[in-house]
């Protein structure tokens, strides 16, 4: 078990110490890029850990959203230090998403999904409507974190060199929780209960507990990537958060896989680079979005992370047909 | 007073009665076999002890205590649990894996040493480990541990399926069809270690089960259902003489 967690250090060194490297050699706007791509991270990382027990949710973009909107309007109107607001982003999603599973609890596969998604959206469609949201136009001019202690240091996350940074840490911290839970017993009969949930539940597990974990702890840090959002892009509205975002986050999960704890992380990063480099089809983007997706459905279902697998046997037959 | 009780218990699926006012005492440390034709209603029986459905109506009582309509976890942890009649799985893990999860929960670990393994490198997994290897050996498949559970023959698989059952602690287990599929040696061996369940640590056995022979040589008391009713009740000779359990169920 400890061998395993400095193997996962030792395989992860590069991928850190590239991020740590990043903003030195890029320009700003792929700076700005990083940080969508550090949020998104946490995002799929998240929406991935809910999936463990087989609910898919869509209103994981909408608990995002909560967020995003805690946090801005926590520092807005409140004047609350960034600190202070990104676990509360935390928090106030636990808590609207602990309202959300009393229907949907209740349901299971698709019921859930399409649930969610109703749910998720009653949750938007709220934003727009109450005159504390800001309605269709959202929230603008949310203020940047900054941490001042009189007379030792201050440091003003306005800059983008500094917020990159301040992201790069949260979403370690994030994915490093994530991780060490995937590891864990928890994970193991979060995945028996996806596979065998009679059995579970006849050897003594609240199964409806369990998936309740899940589904809180992964939409705390739906909350917590709201507010690095919100904080870096300054404005936040309504359309924002709405199903087409919660379909390209699928599309990350299917792409990438989900069996392991990597698959995710691959999606993301699979679609960043891949989003920059298909930049030149412009409206056609979601048409190439839609076509990898078909394709990985067709060619490799289990996804991105499956394809060592698949490829290290074909490798060793081939070598084998040599030497004969 | 027996230690289960059922009064009246019921259950109806609509215009169905699955289960007709069933009255039912089973004493401490008996092996009680339950026998009926397909689709009288037997697994429902099993469903509405281990909490798996909802009775319509009636009562279940546990050492003194009512347990209708409670939840299937709290029945476990009172010492009640059932198995399967069709084999149930975590195919794609080791049968020791299989055995270790059903026996976690009743080790004593926080969420957050579970996450950051406080304990879990330590005794804590030792314990439970040893004690899924004793389970193992108790329903005598120790010698494939490492083996995925998928890829075991059924009646190992079944095997399995007790063992996890047995490492919740049970005072009472409820048997679903045990020896389904089972040749003559497999079924004798699980027979032998069903009496051995009942004689060494004192569990209390329920089951159901259509090999006759097996059922009339280690049942202590045999219940009869027929479309969800209770046609008859005693020992394997008097019930095995019983003119409506001949009509019913026997055959002549």
């Amino acid at each position: 078990m400890g061998s395993d967690i400095k193997r996962a250090i030792i395989s992860l060194l590069l991928p850190v110490a590239l991020l740590v490297v990043l903003p030195f050699i890029f320009s700003r706007y792929y700076l700005d890029l990083s940080i969508v791509f550090l949020i998104n991270l946490i995002l799929a990382s998240s929406f991935r850990l809910i999936s463990t027990t087989g609910d898919f949710s869509l209103a994981h973009v909408p608990l995002m959203g909560m967020g995003a909107y805690t946090s801005a309007i926590m520092s807005k109107q409140l004047g609350l230090p960034f600190f202070i607001t990104l676990p509360l982003a935390g928090i106030v999603a636990t808590i609207v998403g602990l309202v959300m599973l009393f229907p949907l609890i209740r349901m299971k596969d698709f019921a859930f999904f399409i649930g969610s998604y109703a749910i998720g959206e009653a949750l938007r469609l709220s934003w727009i409507r109450l005159e504390l949201f800001g309605g269709h136009r959202g929230i603008s001019n949310i203020p940047e974190p900054k941490i001042s202690i009189p007379g030792l240091l201050s440091v003003d996350f306005s800059e983008v060199i500094p917020y990159y940074f301040l992201a790069l840490t949260i979403t370690l911290l994030c994915l490093v929780f994530m991780y060490l839970l995937d590891r864990s017993r928890i994970t193991q009969i979060f995945k028996a209960i996806h596979i065998e949930p009679e059995l579970v539940k006849s050897v003594g597990y609240n199964i409806t507990g369990y998936r309740i974990m899940a589904f809180e702890v992964g939409t705390f840090f739906a909350g917590v990537s709201g507010a690095l959002a919100a904080h870096h892009m300054g404005h936040i509205d309504p359309h924002q958060f709405e199903l087409t975002t919660g379909l390209y986050l699928l599309i990350w999960i299917v792409v990438g896989g989900h069996a392991t704890f990597w698959g995710p992380l691959i999606g993301v990063t699979f679609f960043t680079i891949i989003g920059e480099w298909m930049r030149v089809f412009g409206a056609w983007m979601p048409f190439v979005y839609g076509l990898i997706l078909i394709v990985t459905l067709l060619f490799l279902p289990d996804g991105l992370e499956s394809l060592p697998k698949r490829i290290i046997p074909f490798l060793n037959k081939k070598k084998k047909v040599v030497t004969a | 007073m027996g230690e289960l009780q059922l009064k009246k218990l019921r259950k109806e699926f609509g215009g169905l009665v699955a289960v007709n006012d069933i009255d039912l005492d089973i004493e401490a440390g008996e092996i009680r076999g339950l026998i009926g034709p397909n689709g009288s209603g037997k697994t429902t029986l099993f469903n509405l002890i281990s909490g798996f459905l909802p009775p319509t109506g009636g009562s279940v009582t546990w050492r003194g205590k009512n347990i209708t309509g409670q939840p299937t976890h709290k029945i476990v942890w009172q010492g009640i649990t059932r198995t399967f009649q069709l084999t149930k799985l975590l195919k794609d893990m080791t049968t020791l894996q299989n055995v270790v999860i059903a026996c976690y929960l009743h080790s004593e670990m926080g969420f957050f040493e579970r996450i950051f393994g406080a304990k879990s490198k330590g005794e804590a997994e030792d314990i439970i480990e040893k004690k899924a290897l004793d389970l193992l050996k108790l329903a005598g498949i120790d010698n494939i541990k490492d083996e995925l559970a998928g890829a075991l023959p059924h009646g190992y698989q079944r095997a399995l399926n007790i063992a996890m059952a047995l490492a919740t602690e049970p005072k009472l287990l409820l048997l679903d069809e045990p020896a389904t599929g089972m040749n003559p040696v497999e079924t004798e061996k699980l027979m032998r270690t069903i009496k051995l369940l009942r004689d060494e640590k004192g569990i209390t056995i329920f089951l159901v089960e259509h090999d006759m022979k097996a059922v009339m040589a280690n049942c202590d008391k045999i219940t009869v259902m027929n479309f969800g009713v209770k046609i008859a009740e005693g020992s394997p000779e008097e019930v095995s003489r019983n003119e409506e359990v001949i009509e019913a169920y026997l055959g002549r």
